[in-house]
């Protein structure tokens, strides 16, 4: 458990130098290790972990039962980390997340306990299930990475990654996540269903106990502070950087669209698309990543026209028809596409 | 200086060498300056547009625009904005000038005048073909095609030229076409396997072989021709017919005459000494056959000698005259021998030949250039009472049937006025003298003149029977078909008059170049009749043909007729050239003008059509050509040209590809489309990854390891051979891809152009302000 004043960053002269085999071989690790309790969704996956090194936020929406929680969970065993689960009620108060100054008569001063918040990974169950108020002090631990506490900032630690699941039926009593604040996460992702193998291969392997219990970490924090440095030095081309910027201003120019992503949105569709290009031991982003992963990063941050929904088009395809617009930009050369 | 500047350098010096095949065609080298001038224009422009950005494309247009600028300054500038500048009037002045042209081309011999009009069409052809070379040598990277139209201009001396054509022109272009072929070969020989500082090029071994080779194969085809034997056969009989087909004029002795009789200054052609006070006309050659197209040679018989003497001359029994002459060959140069009725020996140098059918003497390879020889002749000298006893031949005889054969369908106006003519007249000889008469006649008012009316009929013979003016070529046709049909055997002759006597012996000129009828007689032979008017005393009145108008005013007033119109010059002759549209023609000359603006018009379009049509293709071949060679070179130019060759392949054969599709993407779905085998999708693979890195990677990750073009050409290959035959043709014909970047550049060029207009009005708009 680390306080406030143990702050560490990404520019701690003891993170060692990983290359990019490195990358591939941890994240494999990392994968495997959580594929042993999620299986059949190795996409799924391969969306936290690029999130967990994107310095991003996950939000895991999906109906009851489909392993949401279970994967959070598996990603943060996964890592020698320190890891809290926060179970959203409604009557839930901020500083159960945050933390609390509590009076201590030894000393005759406030003694700050740190609340759930203080972890490299958080795990937020039903999020949609607390009241807003609470909702928001999470929000702006995820953004800002910190917590102001009766005027005292203190700093969370790299990595930091909340994985928050949300449930989207049974919402009698919930607080659905406002867009401004779904537009926090980096990314959304659904479980689905696993398939017919993977559920009898499920049934057979959790009947007796749960493999959650003998997951064992194989990775640390440390390390991943290595690799989200590595990821990092991923390079981005001037002519991908305009293709994210392209794509972003296509959303909000669509006229499906109510609510474009936003400049937050290109920054985050970046890091993904940079550690997504780490992930395939590439040193450099291309538009295939970014057309791969808009499909998780943007549709949870737009929002449709009454005239689309009524047309029951959903925020995926609306992305899916920019992505396929929006011409990819054809070299470093600034010719423009007709070199 | 770029590889594409030494090749435009070296198109253009290719074609003024191979324009020096002009040189033989004209009869002095006023041509070389004009032609020169628009070599110019056209190899700086070559050079100086693909030189700037944007205008490459365009080269083939600008370097006609500089072409037509060009020949505006020198031939129209009158009407034209500067001087140089065309205009519709000036545009409009070379349209008439180009007319001219082709009434020059069709009447003038070779060497021809250094007309204004006949420089023109010259120019106009050189520049064309220099275009033409520019885009094949330069554009296509094709050199070795662009000796096709290199050898247009070779063509030209070879149509122009009846007595063969010196051996340099040939030297000429062929050197020309050398040029060509070696700077594109040394270019290709020195970059290939070369860096850029490989040090100083030097022609390698092979290059010298290939210089030593080029030299050798001119030097054989100059050579080896001499030695080559030489076959007697019916050459002229193709040659004779082809009238108004090519852009000669000499092939065929009608239209040769009409060019003779057309000449400013008479040439002297032969000068004869004789042993008789009045020497009869000359025979040159008879032509045989008559068909809708006119009169035209029989085949030449090549297999008797004529210089071996006893040729078979006029049938035994009937009287001649005795005629011995030593002919003495001045500017004539001719493949027929001009020679005496019935000449029984000629002795000439060269191998002269005999054919008896048609009576001519004639060679396959030897000229009259520079000839003296000697002749001796048994000239027919029948007594009217003899050919009034003549009888008709009999229908299945050889001669009967052989010369008065006529197109199946002679006009109703023919038949007619035959049918009148011969009405009452008993033997073939009475119904000769009834059609000679007929000419003859003042009632009949036949007028002499080279320019002949047009008519309405449609039909050039009837259009002189109705107009009653022409020349002896009108005359001798309309007679010898009138005789045909008259059942007499009658032929066309083409000849001289005697000429001028002065000295002792008698001049021909080329004015005295005549064409006139020959008749047939059983147990006489061929008896020369002359229907046409001729003036100044040069035709003669054999005893058995007496001409109706032999009165001394009659002809007199012919001549004058026509020398009303006239000018100067030779007697009796109508120098005025007409308008081509106006000469109409009769008889056996039916010279279609082959060169009217109309058809220079339809041509010129044509070739606007089929230059505009091909130049996607020509673009897209040059396009391949070029981004293969850099995808050979390395970096990212290569990857973008293989990966911009992959691309166009596709769509060139129906695939689209979204502007939205990376290149990874691509390379799946073009590798699934076209189902690919495992090499092809290794090679496109490799090519989406050197194109995806040189577009988005550091440059130090930027290249790939592996052969760009061998790729390209792999994939290109297996989505060739996967399309279907349509669009392989299409592909072929008429390459989207090509076509898009056209409009593309047209659009590009559309807005620079308007930026540029609005940069330069904006000054001025503030100004007003």
């Amino acid at each position: 458990m680390l306080s406030g004043s143990a702050v560490s960053d990404l520019d701690d002269p003891g993170i060692e130098p990983l290359g990019l085999d490195d990358v591939r071989e941890a994240t494999g690790r990392i994968a495997a290790n959580i594929e042993r309790v999620i299986e059949g969704k190795p996409e799924v996956v391969r969306l936290s972990i690029l999130v967990m090194l994107a310095e991003g936020h996950l939000l895991i929406e999906d109906v009851p039962g489909v392993g949401k929680t279970k994967l959070a969970k598996a990603l943060a065993r996964s890592i020698d980390s320190s890891v809290h689960r926060i179970q959203f009620t409604p009557d839930l108060l901020p500083s159960d997340v945050t933390g609390v100054s509590v009076y201590n008569q030894e000393t005759h001063d406030f003694e700050f306990k740190p609340g759930a918040v203080f972890a490299n990974l958080v795990v937020g169950d039903e999020i949609n299930r607390a009241s807003p108020k609470t909702q928001s002090a999470l929000l702006e631990c995820m953004e800002e990475q910190q917590v102001t506490v009766d005027g005292t900032t203190y700093r969370l630690e790299t990595p930091f990654m909340v994985l928050a699941t949300q449930n989207p039926i049974e919402m009698e009593g919930t607080y659905p996540l406002p867009e401004a604040q779904r537009d926090r996460f980096t990314a959304r992702i659904s479980m689905g269903y696993p398939d017919v193998y993977a559920e009898a291969a499920m049934l057979s392997a959790h009947a007796g106990s749960d493999p959650l219990d003998d997951l064992k970490p194989v990775s640390s924090a440390h390390e991943i502070r290595g690799l989200i440095h590595a990821v990092h030095a991923v390079h981005v081309s001037d002519a991908v950087r305009k293709y994210i910027v392209d794509v972003i201003n296509a959303t909000r120019r669509s006229p499906d669209l109510r609510l474009g992503a936003s400049p937050r949105a290109s920054l985050q569709l970046l890091r993904v698309g940079k550690a997504q290009a780490a992930l395939s031991g590439r040193g450099y982003v291309l538009p295939d990543d970014i057309q791969q992963l808009a499909g998780s990063v943007l549709p949870h941050r737009v929002i449709l026209t009454p005239e689309a929904q009524i047309a029951r088009r959903t925020a995926e395809q609306v992305v899916a028809d920019v992505i396929r617009t929006v011409p990819v930009p054809r070299g470093t050369d600034e010719n423009g596409p007709d070199r | 200086m770029t590889v594409t500047t030494k090749l435009a350098l070296a198109s253009g010096i290719g074609v003024l060498l191979g324009a020096l095949s002009l040189e033989p065609v004209f009869v002095n080298i006023d041509w070389v300056p004009p032609v020169f001038l628009v070599l110019l224009a056209v190899a700086a422009v070559s050079v100086a547009a693909r030189r700037l950005p944007g205008l490459a494309p365009w080269t083939p247009l600008l370097q006609v625009a500089g072409g037509l600028v060009v020949l505006t300054a020198l031939f129209v500038p009158g009407n034209a904005f500067l001087g140089v500048v065309p205009t519709w009037t000036s545009l409009s002045d070379m349209r008439t000038l180009l007319g001219e042209a082709g009434y020059a081309v069709r009447t003038q011999v070779s060497p021809a005048q250094t007309l204004d009009e006949l420089l023109f069409l010259a120019t106009i052809g050189v520049g064309a073909v220099a275009v033409a070379v520019d885009i094949l040598a330069v554009t296509m990277r094709r050199p070795a095609v662009a000796g096709l139209a290199l050898l247009v201009l070779y063509a030209i001396p070879t149509a122009a030229l009846v007595q063969g054509i010196p051996w340099w022109p040939f030297v000429g272009a062929a050197l020309g076409y050398l040029l060509l072929l070696f700077v594109d070969g040394r270019e290709a020989m020195l970059r290939w396997g070369r860096g850029a500082d490989d040090g100083p090029s030097t022609p390698t071994f092979g290059l010298l072989a290939s210089r030593r080779i080029g030299l050798l194969a001119i030097a054989a085809g100059l050579v080896l021709p001499l030695l080559v034997p030489s076959l007697p056969s019916g050459i002229l009989q193709t040659v004779g017919n082809g009238i108004g087909e090519g852009p000669g004029t000499s092939l065929n002795p009608l239209a040769s005459l009409a060019g003779d009789l057309t000449l400013p200054e008479p040439v002297d052609l032969l000068r004869v000494e004789t042993n008789v006070e009045e020497p009869y006309y000359l025979r040159g050659v008879s032509l045989e056959t008559y068909t809708e197209q006119g009169w035209a040679p029989g085949n030449l018989d090549g297999t008797f000698d004529a210089n071996a003497g006893d040729l078979p001359g006029v049938p035994s029994g009937s009287p001649t005259r005795n005629v011995e002459a030593q002919i003495e060959v001045l500017d004539q140069d001719d493949r027929f021998l001009a020679t005496y009725y019935s000449t029984r020996d000629v002795d000439s140098e060269g191998d002269w030949r005999f054919d008896a059918i048609s009576s001519t003497i004639w060679s396959e390879n030897d000229r009259t250039s520079g000839l003296v020889y000697t002749v001796e002749a048994d000239e027919p000298a029948p007594s009217v009472r003899d050919l009034e006893a003549a009888d008709d031949l009999d229908s299945e005889d050889q001669v009967q049937r052989r010369f008065t054969a006529l197109p199946r369908l002679v006009k109703p106006e023919i038949s007619n006025l035959v049918s009148d003519l011969v009405d009452g007249a008993e033997g073939p000889y009475a119904r000769t003298i009834a059609i000679n008469d007929f000419f003859t006649d003042p009632a009949s008012e036949f007028i002499y003149s080279l320019s002949t009316e047009p008519g309405t009929s449609g039909d050039a013979l009837v259009d002189f029977l109705t107009n009653r003016q022409g020349y002896c070529e009108q005359y001798a046709a309309a007679m010898a078909v009138m005789l045909r049909f008259a059942n007499v055997p009658a032929r066309v002759v083409i000849g001289y008059t005697p000429g001028k006597f002065n000295a002792g012996s008698w001049t021909v000129t080329t004015d005295d170049r005549h064409a006139w009828v020959e008749a047939y007689f059983d147990g006489i032979g061929w008896v020369p009749f002359d229907p046409t008017p001729l003036g100044g005393g040069r035709g003669i009145e054999p005893a058995w043909a007496p001409r109706v108008d032999s009165n001394p005013s009659a002809p007199t007033s012919a001549a004058t007729n026509s020398r009303a119109s006239g000018t100067a010059g030779g007697p009796g002759l109508d120098l005025e050239p007409s308008l081509p549209g106006e000469q109409g023609s009769a008889g056996g000359g039916t010279s279609t003008g082959i060169l009217d603006p109309m058809t220079v018009l339809i041509w010129l379009l044509g070739v606007l059509v089929v230059g505009a049509l091909v130049t996607p293709a020509v673009l897209r071949l040059a396009m391949r050509r070029r981004r293969l060679r850099t995808a050979a070179e390395g970096g990212n130019p290569a990857a973008h040209a293989a990966w911009d060759e992959i691309l166009d392949t596709a769509a060139d054969l129906g695939g689209t590809t979204a502007r939205s599709e990376t290149p990874r993407g691509v390379a799946r779905r073009v590798a699934k489309e076209h189902s690919f085998d495992r090499e092809a999708a290794e090679a496109i693979r490799l090519l989406a990854t050197a194109e995806e890195r040189a577009r988005y990677a550091p440059e130090a990750q930027a290249s790939v390891d592996g052969d760009l073009a061998a790729a390209t050409r792999a994939v290109n290959t297996v989505i060739r051979h996967d399309a279907g035959r349509r669009d392989r043709l299409r592909a072929a014909v008429l390459p989207p891809s090509s076509v898009r970047r056209l409009s593309q550049e047209a659009r590009g060029t559309r807005e620079r152009g308007r930026a540029r207009w609005r940069s330069m009005r904006a000054p001025q708009a503030a100004r007003h302000r």
